[in-house]
C-alpha cells in the first residue's frame, strides 16, 4: 500500500519539476505548495536522490566529496594495517589511549583551522600562524608565570588584534596580497621567538599554575571543540561577515560594489583569526602546562595542507565553508597518527605529507584562478 | 552575385547540445554558403552563440556532424578551429592583460620574429603597426600596453588578430555593443570584404536593426531551435521580432509617454565635481526622473557614473544626497543608491556564486538583525525578485555563471531593487541582452521611475536614451554639451551633431 503511494507522490514530484522547470520557476516554489511538511521532505529527498540532482549535485560538491573520501579512506587504512596490540589484542588505532592523543591533536590543530577558514574564504592566506601561536604561547606562560592568567589572556588577545588590523591594512591600503604582511609577521615573531628560547638557552617554557587537569582534559576539549565550531559556523553562515567574505573570495571587486567594504569585513576576519589563534595557543599549552621552541613552527603549512586536505579551495569564495575544516583536520591528524602507528619514521611522514600535497594541488588547480590567491 | 557565390561552406547536421538538464541546442541543421553574411538572431539562451563555438572548437556538441569545405569537421579547440579557417570573436574580453599590443597580436605566433631563441620586438612592433595602418587605425601602436586602452579598444585588437589568420568564416559574437563608434565601422568593413571575397561572416547580435543594416540573410533561433531563415528581400522587423520572441511583442518598446516629468525634491547632486578631465560637473538628479547621459564611450559619461556611486573619489567638489557626501561604495548603498556597473561579468556580479548571494549583497545591512540573517527573509527576498524580473534559472542557488547574458543583467539589477535603494545609476544597463529583455528592462526602469526612484541612465545607445529619458545631456570631451528635455520631436542626428 505505501509502496503504491510513493509511487504516486514521486510520478507527482516529476511533473512537478518539469512544469516549475518549463516555466522558469523555481522547483522549490512547486514543492513548497504542498501543504504537509512530512510530504514536503519526503519530496524534497526524492527530489534530491533524482540521477540528475546528484550528478548536479556531485558536481558542484566535488571537492568535499573527495575530502570525505579520503578521510574514510584514512580510516580504513589506518584501521587494518596497524593491526592490534600485541597485548591487549585491541585494534591500534581505536585504543582509548590513541584516541585521547588524536583529540589533543586535534584540538589545536581544529581551532587554528576554523579561524584560518575566516580568512582563506577572502582568498587570504597566513603563513605567519605558527610563528604567531609560538610567541602567544611563550608571552602567556611568562606574563602568567609573574603575575596571573588574565592579564596574560589579555595581552596576548590585544597582541592578537594588532596583528589582525596590520594584516587588514596592507591589504587593503598597501594594496599588497595579504601573504606579504604575514610573511612580516612571520619574520618579525621568528625574531621575538628565538630571543624568547635561544637567547636563555632553554628549549621549553613551563607554566607554573596547572592548567593541564581542566583546559587539558579531554571533556573539556571535546566541549571547546564543538562551541567554538558552533559559533564559527554561526558566524560563517547567517552573517553580514561569512557573507561577505565568501563574496571578496569570489569577485572582490563586485563585492566592493555592493557594499562589502574591503577594509572593514578584512578587519573583522582577521580579528576572528587572531582570538582563534590565541585559544589554540592556550590549547597547546594546557596539553604539558608547557610550550617548546619548536611545537608551533610548521603549523602554518599543516594549516594550509589541513584546508586543501578538507576540498577548501585556495581562493577562497562560496565553496568554502567550515565543513572543509573539521574533515580536513582529522584527516590530517589521522594520517599523521596512522603513518606513525603503522611504523613509519618521522622523516617518510614528512615525505607522504608532501606527496599528498602535490597530489591535491596537482587535482585542483586543474581549472586556473582556483588554488592560489589572486 | 549571389548565384555564383552559392557554394556550401559550413553544414552542420542534427547538432544537439545539453548542458546537464538544460538543453542548448535541439537537434539543429545549419547551412552557411560562401559571400553569405548571416545573422543569428534569437533571445538569451536561444542557442545562438552556442552553434558557432562548437563550430569554432571552443565546445563539442552533445551529438551530431559537422561538415566544412565538404569534410567532415570536428575542432577540439578554438586553436584548431582557427587554424582550419573559423575564427570567433567572443562577447568577453579576451586580450591578454600587461603586455602590448604587438604581443597581443601576435600571440603564439612569437617564432615568426624569433633568432636564435630571442623575439625581436622592435620588428614585431613594425609589422604590428603595418597591420594597424592597413586597418586605418592611428590612435595607438604596437607598442602601446594594452592596459591603457579602454575595453571598446581592447575589442577592436582582438577583431584584427581573428583577422591575421585570414578565416574563411568569422563569426562576430555580440562584438558591436563592445565597439566605440569608429570600432564599428572598422567592423562593418572587414565583413563587408569577406562577403565579398567569397568568404563568409556570421554576425550573432541582438540588435535587429542593425542585423537587418548588415547581413544578407538570418536565421531566428529560440530555445535551441532554428525557428527559419529569412533573405535580405523578406526583411522585416516586426517580423523578425516576432519569430524571435514567439509572440507579438508589441508596439509598447520605451516609455509611451512624451512628456517630461520629475518631482522636487533633489535625489542626488554633483557639486563642482572635478577629476581628471571633468572640470566642475554640476547635475541635479529629482525624485521619479530618469536623466539620461549620452556621448562617445571616452567622453567621461562612464567616470560620471563611478563617482555618483563613490567608486571614484572626486579631486575637488562632492556628490550628496539629502546633505550627506557620498565617500564610498558602501556610503552610498547606506543612502540608498544603487549602481549597474557597464563591466557586468567583472564588477557587477560574482560569477562564481549563486543568484541568491548575488542578490542579497548589497541588502545584508538591512535584513541583518543583531548579526543574525534570517535565512527565510534571505529567501523571500530572493524568490520575489527572481518573479518580479522572470529570472529564467532552476533555483535560486544556481550559480551566475550559467545563466545567458540578459538573466545575468536581470541579476544585478534584482541586486538594487532588492535593497530597496533610491537612486539608481546605469551604466549600459541594456548591453548585450535581446529585445524581449530590453523591452522587460525598460518596463522595469519606467516602473522604478513610477516609484519614484531617480535614475541616471548612462548610455550609448541614442535610440534608448530618447525613448526612456526625461532629460537628455549630451557629453563631450568631458563637459555637458547640451541638454534635451523629453520630447517627441527628438531624432538621434540632433544628439550625435552635439557629440562628435
Amino acid at each position: 500500500m505505501e509502496n503504491k503511494e510513493d509511487k504516486v507522490e514521486k510520478i507527482e514530484d516529476v511533473s512537478n519539476e518539469e512544469t516549475a522547470s518549463q516555466s522558469g520557476q523555481p522547483a522549490s516554489i512547486a514543492a513548497a505548495a504542498k501543504p504537509n511538511f512530512g510530504q514536503k521532505i519526503v519530496s524534497a529527498f526524492k527530489n534530491f536522490f533524482t540521477k540528475e540532482h546528484l550528478k548536479e549535485f556531485a558536481k558542484d560538491h566535488i571537492f568535499d566529496i573527495c575530502a570525505l573520501c579520503g578521510l574514510i579512506v584514512c580510516l580504513i587504512v589506518f584501521t587494518i594495517v596497524p593491526g592490534r596490540h600485541p597485548r591487549d589484542g585491541k585494534l591500534l588505532l581505536w585504543r582509548p589511549q590513541t584516541i585521547k592523543t588524536l583529540i589533543s591533536q586535534v584540538s589545536v590543530y581544529f581551532i587554528l583551522a576554523i579561524g584560518a577558514v575566516f580568512i582563506y574564504l577572502m582568498g587570504c592566506m597566513d603563513i605567519s600562524v605558527g610563528y604567531q601561536v609560538g610567541v602567544f604561547g611563550a608571552l602567556f606562560i611568562m606574563i602568567a608565570n609573574s603575575s596571573n592568567l588574565f592579564l596574560a589572556l589579555l595581552t596576548i588577545i590585544i597582541m592578537g588584534l594588532v596583528c589582525a588590523i596590520f594584516n587588514a591594512f596592507v591589504g587593503a591600503y598597501v594594496k599588497l596580497p595579504t601573504v606579504m604582511s604575514s610573511v612580516i609577521l612571520m619574520q618579525l615573531f621568528n625574531g621575538v621567538l628565538l630571543s624568547i628560547f635561544s637567547d636563555r638557552n632553554i628549549n621549553a617554557l613551563t607554566l607554573n599554575t596547572d592548567i593541564q587537569a581542566v583546559v587539558g582534559s579531554t571533556w573539556f576539549r571535546v566541549i571547546a571543540l564543538v562551541l567554538l565550531a558552533f559559533i564559527a559556523f554561526y558566524f560563517l553562515t547567517f552573517t553580514k561577515v561569512g557573507k561577505r567574505s565568501r563574496a571578496i573570495g569570489t569577485n572582490k571587486l563586485a563585492a566592493d560594489q555592493a557594499g562589502a567594504n574591503l577594509l572593514m569585513t578584512r578587519i573583522v576576519c582577521y580579528v576572528v583569526f587572531s582570538l582563534f589563534l590565541c585559544f589554540g595557543a592556550v590549547m597547546l599549552i594546557a596539553r604539558s602546562n608547557s610550550i617548546a621552541s619548536s611545537d608551533t613552527t610548521s603549523y602554518q603549512m599543516d594549516i594550509m595542507i589541513m584546508l586543501l586536505m578538507g576540498g577548501m579551495p585556495l581562493s577562497g569564495g562560496m565553496k568554502g565553508k567550515l565543513f572543509n575544516a573539521i574533515i580536513g583536520t582529522f584527516t590530517y591528524v589521522l594520517l599523521n597518527m596512522g603513518l606513525t602507528l603503522c611504523g613509519v619514521p618521522a622523516a617518510y611522514v614528512m615525505l607522504v605529507k608532501s606527496a599528498v600535497f602535490v597530489i591535491i594541488v596537482c587535482l585542483t588547480c586543474r581549472k586556473p584562478g582556483n588554488l592560489l590567491p589572486r | 552575385m549571389e548565384s555564383e557565390n552559392r557554394e556550401l561552406i559550413f553544414k552542420a547536421s542534427h547538432m544537439h547540445k545539453a548542458f546537464g538538464l538544460t538543453i542548448a541546442l535541439k537537434d539543429v541543421d545549419f547551412e552557411l554558403h560562401r559571400g553569405e553574411i548571416r545573422g543569428l538572431i534569437g533571445e538569451n539562451g536561444s542557442g545562438k552563440s552556442t552553434i558557432m563555438s562548437i563550430a569554432a572548437g571552443m565546445q563539442t556538441a552533445t551529438s551530431g556532424e559537422m561538415f566544412y569545405k565538404g569534410q567532415p569537421w570536428a575542432p577540439k579547440s578554438m586553436l584548431e578551429g582557427q587554424n582550419g579557417g573559423i575564427a570567433m570573436i567572443l562577447q568577453e574580453s579576451n586580450t591578454i592583460p600587461g603586455v602590448t599590443v604587438a604581443e597581443n597580436l601576435f600571440a603564439g605566433r612569437e617564432k615568426e620574429f624569433a633568432k636564435f631563441g630571442f623575439i625581436n620586438i622592435l620588428k614585431m612592433y613594425k609589422a604590428a603597426d603595418e597591420i594597424l595602418a592597413k586597418f586605418n587605425i592611428t590612435s595607438f601602436k604596437g607598442s602601446t600596453k594594452i592596459n591603457t586602452l579602454s575595453f571598446e579598444t581592447k575589442k577592436l585588437i582582438e577583431i584584427i588578430r581573428a583577422m591575421e589568420k585570414d578565416p574563411e568564416i568569422l563569426v562576430v559574437d555580440e562584438t558591436t555593443t563592445a565597439l566605440s563608434f569608429e570600432g564599428r565601422e572598422i567592423l562593418y568593413g572587414i565583413i563587408n570584404d569577406m562577403a565579398q571575397n567569397g568568404k563568409a561572416v556570421v554576425f550573432i547580435s541582438h540588435d535587429l536593426e542593425e542585423i537587418m543594416d548588415k547581413c544578407t540573410h538570418v536565421t531566428v533561433l529560440r530555445d535551441g531551435d532554428i525557428i527559419d531563415t529569412l533573405e535580405k528581400k523578406d526583411f522585416d522587423g516586426k517580423k523578425i521580432s516576432t519569430l524571435m520572441v514567439g509572440r507579438d511583442i508589441g508596439d509598447a518598446y520605451y516609455r509611451e509617454d512624451f512628456v517630461a516629468t520629475a518631482g522636487e525634491e533633489v535625489e542626488l547632486e554633483f557639486k563642482n565635481v572635478t577629476y581628471q578631465g571633468i572640470q566642475d560637473f554640476n547635475l541635479q538628479i529629482h525624485k521619479g526622473e530618469i536623466v539620461g547621459i549620452g556621448g562617445l564611450s571616452d567622453c567621461g559619461m562612464h567616470i560620471i557614473g563611478q563617482l555618483a556611486f563613490g567608486v571614484r573619489k572626486p579631486l575637488a567638489g562632492s556628490i550628496e544626497r539629502n546633505g550627506k557626501i557620498v565617500k564610498s561604495p558602501s556610503s552610498a548603498i547606506k543612502l540608498g543608491i544603487g549602481y549597474v556597473s557597464k563591466n557586468r561579468d567583472t564588477e557587477a556580479l560574482m560569477l562564481e556564486a549563486p543568484i541568491k548571494a548575488n542578490i542579497l549583497l548589497p541588502s545584508l545591512d538591512r535584513i541583518s538583525k543583531f548579526t543574525f540573517i534570517r535565512p527565510k527573509t534571505e529567501n523571500e527576498i530572493v524568490e520575489q525578485e527572481i518573479k518580479n524580473l522572470s529570472i529564467k534559472c532552476r533555483n535560486s542557488g544556481m550559480y551566475v555563471s550559467k545563466l545567458s547574458g540578459g538573466n545575468k543583467q536581470k541579476v544585478s539589477f534584482a541586486k538594487w531593487t532588492a535593497a530597496k535603494s533610491d537612486v539608481i545609476i546605469m551604466d549600459c544597463p541594456t548591453r548585450g541582452v535581446d529585445i524581449a529583455v530590453k523591452q522587460a528592462m525598460y518596463k522595469i526602469i519606467n516602473d522604478m521611475k513610477l516609484a519614484g526612484k531617480a535614475i541616471l541612465l548612462i548610455s550609448e545607445e541614442m535610440t534608448e536614451l530618447i525613448g526612456m529619458s526625461d532629460r537628455l545631456i549630451v557629453m563631450k570631451d568631458f563637459k555637458i554639451s547640451h541638454e534635451f528635455m523629453r520630447s517627441k520631436e527628438l531624432k538621434e542626428t540632433d544628439i550625435i551633431e552635439y557629440m562628435l
